[in-house]
């Protein structure tokens, strides 16, 4: 991530908790949390203690008292994120190339967390006036890290 | 575990058995990726994330985070401690960590203790960790 991207990710993070230091404390631990989630899933074998540190970590994001406060609305788009990268995980293997530009997409489903937070914290308008960018800068960032790797 | 001896160590409180039903999901689910008895792929990993989610996110974990959670995060490590010394070349290691594996009673303790109190913690515990090392050890056996 170039230091322009990070300045965009990390504005639009301070954004979406508008002022809200335990809604910034969650989205700081999801996007971690959900970091780890992806490099487990894309890895062949997993050692159990780095396996059980995820594990640990889960702990921690679901007993945030942001989550805590908010679990009834956040629950169904956990569930919603994982699918989502599980279906793009599955897609990025297939042979279709509408399938790869689905699975690119679904590629950042974590950081959709985000924009849920700017919703509950500043409503529909907060999160309109976030998402474009959060997603060029999550983007471009993927891009960049896939160029680096092929 | 039986619906009877669910039904007693909760109480009859409802959203405490969804919790431990939510809980023993998750905990197959983890421990069939460690022991290898489910293959290491996206679509497993990730289910067993989805288990941690429903569970961490039910009513009964929310409302009473401030007892569980700690008891959770000890478990964990303490089942880590476990895997770690499961197949150390020392045999008392191996041995503890053939004890420690069932770490995970303490969660249902912890939820009797949260919905029947303590005697009813003391006349279950023994029998229920008795049960757990019995049927691991007549599957498995001993360290030796």
């Amino acid at each position: 991530m170039t230091e322009e991207q990070r300045e965009i990710f990390n504005r639009s993070c301070d954004q979406a908790a508008n002022g809200n230091p335990l809604a910034a404390e969650f989205i700081g631990r999801w996007l971690c949390y959900f970091r780890s989630i992806e490099k487990l899933a894309q890895m062949e074998q997993c050692e159990p203690e780095k396996f059980l540190n995820v594990l640990a970590e889960t702990n921690l994001v679901y007993s945030c008292p942001y989550y805590t406060q908010n679990a009834a609305f956040l629950t169904t788009s956990v569930a919603q994120m994982l699918n989502d990268f599980g279906d793009c995980l599955a897609w990025r293997a297939a042979g279709e190339d509408w399938q790869k530009r689905m699975a690119e997409t679904f590629y950042h489903a974590g950081e959709t967390m985000v924009l849920q937070v700017a919703v509950l914290e500043g409503g529909f308008s907060l999160m309109r006036a976030i998402s474009p960018r959060l997603r060029e800068a999550v983007q471009q960032c993927h891009v960049d890290i896939s160029a680096s790797q092929s | 575990m039986t619906d009877d001896f669910i039904n007693l160590i909760c109480a009859g409180n409802r959203r405490a058995q969804e919790f431990i039903g939510l809980w023993g999901q998750y905990l197959r689910a983890v421990d069939n990726l460690i022991d290898g008895d489910a293959p290491w792929t996206a679509e497993n990993v990730l289910n067993c994330f989805a288990c941690g989610a429903a569970m961490y996110s039910h009513p009964f974990y929310q409302s009473n985070k401030a007892s569980l959670q700690m008891v959770i995060l000890v478990t964990t490590n303490t089942y880590a401690d476990s895997v770690k010394w499961e197949k150390s070349p020392e045999l008392w290691k191996r041995q503890w960590a053939d004890v420690l594996r069932h770490a995970d009673g303490n969660v249902m303790s912890a939820v009797t203790l949260i919905c029947s109190g303590w005697p009813t913690l003391r006349s279950i515990s023994a029998p229920f960790m008795a049960a757990a090392y019995i049927g691991h050890k007549d599957r498995h056996g001993v360290p030796e």
